[in-house]
């Protein structure tokens, strides 16, 4: 490739003076107009002809719109070279003849061309020779509206193969065109182009390297898959079907294989291990697992949490509530037994075979009696009873309500035995709900 | 090169105490003078046996630490098993590379000059049969061998579609979980990159980005270009000397080590 290269034009190492641009003065000197129309009638060779010739003064309201023109048609053919170099990036459609849309997909430079446009005459110009330019330039494919990946990959492959001269014409192109380059616009263009093309060079160049020293990849995985003992004869169970190139069978071991003759080209130490085997001995993984895990197990709280806790609240008020209602249908039916008997509250909530459960159901009962489903009060022996409420006692309920007031009732474990005792209570009278279902 | 003097070995440690010679040149009259009337008291404290205990210790440490194969940092040495004999580290490292070395035949390198990284190296050759256990750490070993020799015959640099290409080939799809392998994008772009066998690094200017693998700093001292071109050449069959190339630069490469190892020592 480099020697294609140095076979161009014998103007590409001299004229291309990156860091010296034609200064500006020059430029408004007014010697571009005659450049321009020979730029455009005959672009390439003309140029340089025109550079030289001193120039004949004309209107100056015309020169400017012809340097305008002239500089917007080498942004132009900049970024067909650049789309041609890169074609992957460019995969939006060119069409022919639309030079303003054409231009604007181009590697963020669309910018550039927000400028009003010059004299129609100019534009024609223009189109004209992006005409010539694409016939010359580009692959007839490539003037096609709708391109798939697939054909800008195939003229990726055109510009890399070692066959053709793509790359070379497209930097020749790109040394003409700089030799108008006036300004810095196009120069960054022609940076972008040279950043691109050179990158392509580069593979190229990598293609040259190993076409000489005839390293195929594919030979070397037919060798490797010799090696590793492929049998074409058997078919491979599964995976086979979707990848017809995949025929054959694998042994398990393969990879040992391979391994075991790596290992001979490698210093690789081997690794220590325990004759009888040992605890997990992972020193540096397991903290960053710790952390991972710790983080997910976070997620997850996280997410289960709030559904969790809800749910517990759900049932453990749902609990007290059915364990409330399924005391008072004990109390009730205890009332209908014996309508007119009030019923000692500590033979009711007191459970001889277990204080927590005696705890129990005074909370529970202290739900019934906030209720106004039954009260409490003391007997002639100033004892606690609990009886219902009939509709009987509602006027008396009513009054109750009105001095209706809270008591903390305190139960020590030395009380419950003294209660038991004192009373001789023998069974609970609420029976454990466990028993109870 | 700060590494101690090579000279201080044995000898002078067999002495009862520990003299100047001994003690590494990290106490710089430099720090603070604290700290430094400090680390010069303790050495006095320590006996022979002592020291020795932290070289046996730091031995068990490298060995069972080389099992994930990742470089051990001089840190982690310092925070686990020297501690407070941080003073005396270049000194004890040293002591048990020697020890790796005429006990186990490793060797403990220095990979990483800024980061003090130290990976260890068979210095014995493998023969056949020798018994050593074959799993799959070595089986993984022969996937990194053809990726290695797949970057080197590629001009020290692969792509990674051509990396994957190839290993589709070989019925390893960076997709499925291997049966060997299991998750072999991560085996690949995550354990080998830490392990330093691979670098992994994106292509300048490339737009969508394409990544190319290189050699990571312990494949060159695990191996050698010119090891990885006989293994290219046994497994196609063929003399070294066919790809020129690649021939010659693992020649230039082997010349340049010798001499390195000669200066070295």
């Amino acid at each position: 490739m480099l020697s294609n290269y140095g076979r161009g034009t014998p103007r590409a190492g001299t004229s291309r003076q990156r860091d010296s641009l034609p200064p500006a003065p020059r430029e408004a000197s007014g010697c571009r107009t005659p450049q321009r129309s020979q730029g455009i009638d005959d672009r390439g060779d003309g140029v340089e002809a025109a550079e030289d010739e001193t120039c004949p003064a004309p209107d100056p309201n015309f020169e400017l719109e012809g340097d305008d023109g002239k500089r917007r048609l080498i942004r132009h053919q900049y970024r067909e070279l650049i789309h041609n170099v890169q074609p992957r990036l460019a995969q939006r459609p060119i069409s022919l003849l639309g030079s303003k849309s054409s231009c604007s997909f181009a590697l963020g430079f669309c910018l550039c061309f927000l400028q009003p446009p010059a004299s129609t005459k100019v534009e024609d110009a223009m189109n004209l020779s992006c005409l010539k330019e694409r016939a010359c330039a580009l692959p007839p494919k490539s003037g096609a509206p709708l391109q798939p990946q697939s054909v800008f990959q195939k003229q990726r492959e055109d510009m890399l193969s070692s066959k053709s001269n793509k790359l070379t014409d497209a930097l020749e192109q790109a040394n003409q065109l700089f030799n108008r380059v006036s300004q810095a616009r196009e120069a960054a263009l022609d940076a972008q182009f040279l950043v691109l093309a050179s990158d392509l060079g580069k593979e190229k160049a990598n293609q040259l390297h190993s076409d000489m020293t005839l390293f195929d990849p594919t030979s070397y995985a037919e060798d490797l898959l010799k090696y590793m003992g492929l049998n074409r004869l058997e078919v491979q169970e599964s995976d086979s079907e979707e990848e017809p190139l995949h025929i054959g069978f694998l042994p398990e071991d393969s990879w040992l294989r391979v391994g075991i003759i790596s290992v001979k080209f490698l210093k690789w130490a081997p690794t220590f291990h325990f004759l009888f085997g040992s605890f997990k001995t992972d020193p540096p993984v397991p903290k960053q697992r710790n952390e991972r895990q710790r983080k997910k197990d976070k997620i997850e709280e996280e997410r289960a949490m709030p559904d969790e806790l809800k749910k517990m609240e759900e049932s453990q008020q749902e609990a007290t509530e059915k364990e409330v209602e399924r005391i008072l249908g004990l109390l009730q039916t205890y009332f209908r037994e014996e309508p007119e008997t009030p019923i000692s509250f500590f033979d009711f909530v007191i459970d001889p075979n277990s204080f927590a459960r005696t705890v129990e159901n005074i909370f529970h009962v202290s739900f019934i009696i906030r209720d106004g489903f039954a009260r409490i009060r003391l007997d002639q022996d100033k004892l606690p009873i609990i009886e219902p409420i009939t509709q009987g006692n509602e006027e008396s309920e009513q009054q109750n309500t009105q001095i209706r007031h809270q008591d903390v009732i305190s139960l020590s474990y030395q009380d419950w035995k003294d209660l038991v005792r004192t009373f001789e209570i023998s069974q609970p009278m609420i029976s454990p709900p466990c028993c109870s279902k | 090169n700060t590494k101690p003097p090579r000279v201080f070995p044995r000898d002078s440690a067999r002495s009862p105490e520990p003299g100047p010679t001994a003690t590494p040149p990290m106490p710089s009259t430099s720090s603070s003078s604290s700290s430094s009337s400090q680390a010069q008291k303790k050495p006095a404290k320590r006996t022979e046996a002592q020291i020795q205990q932290k070289v046996n210790e730091l031995v068990q440490f490298l060995l069972v630490k080389d099992q994930k194969k990742l470089p051990i940092r001089r840190a982690d040495m310092v925070k686990t098993i020297l501690q407070d004999y941080k003073d005396l580290a270049s000194v004890i490292i040293e002591r048990a590379g020697r020890i790796l070395e005429e006990v186990f035949g490793l060797q403990l390198r220095e990979i990483d000059q800024k980061y003090h990284a130290y990976i260890l190296i068979n210095k014995l050759e493998r023969l056949e049969g020798d018994g050593m256990k074959m799993d799959e750490s070595v089986a993984k070993m022969g996937l990194l061998m053809v990726i290695l020799s797949l970057i080197f015959m590629k001009g020290n640099s692969a792509r990674e579609s051509l990396v994957w290409d190839v290993l589709k080939k070989l019925r390893v799809d960076p997709e499925k979980r291997h049966k060997t392998f299991g998750d072999v994008k991560k085996l690949v772009k995550d354990e080998f990159v830490r392990q330093k066998y691979l670098e992994y690094n994106r292509v300048p200017h490339t737009e969508p980005p394409e990544y190319e693998f290189l050699w990571g700093p312990r494949a060159a001292h695990e191996t050698s270009k010119m090891q990885v071109l006989r293994f290219v050449a046994k497994i196609q069959n063929r003399e070294p000397s066919s790809w020129v190339s690649q021939y010659n630069e693992a020649l230039q490469d082997e010349t340049a080590s010798a001499s390195a190892a000669g200066t070295g020592n």
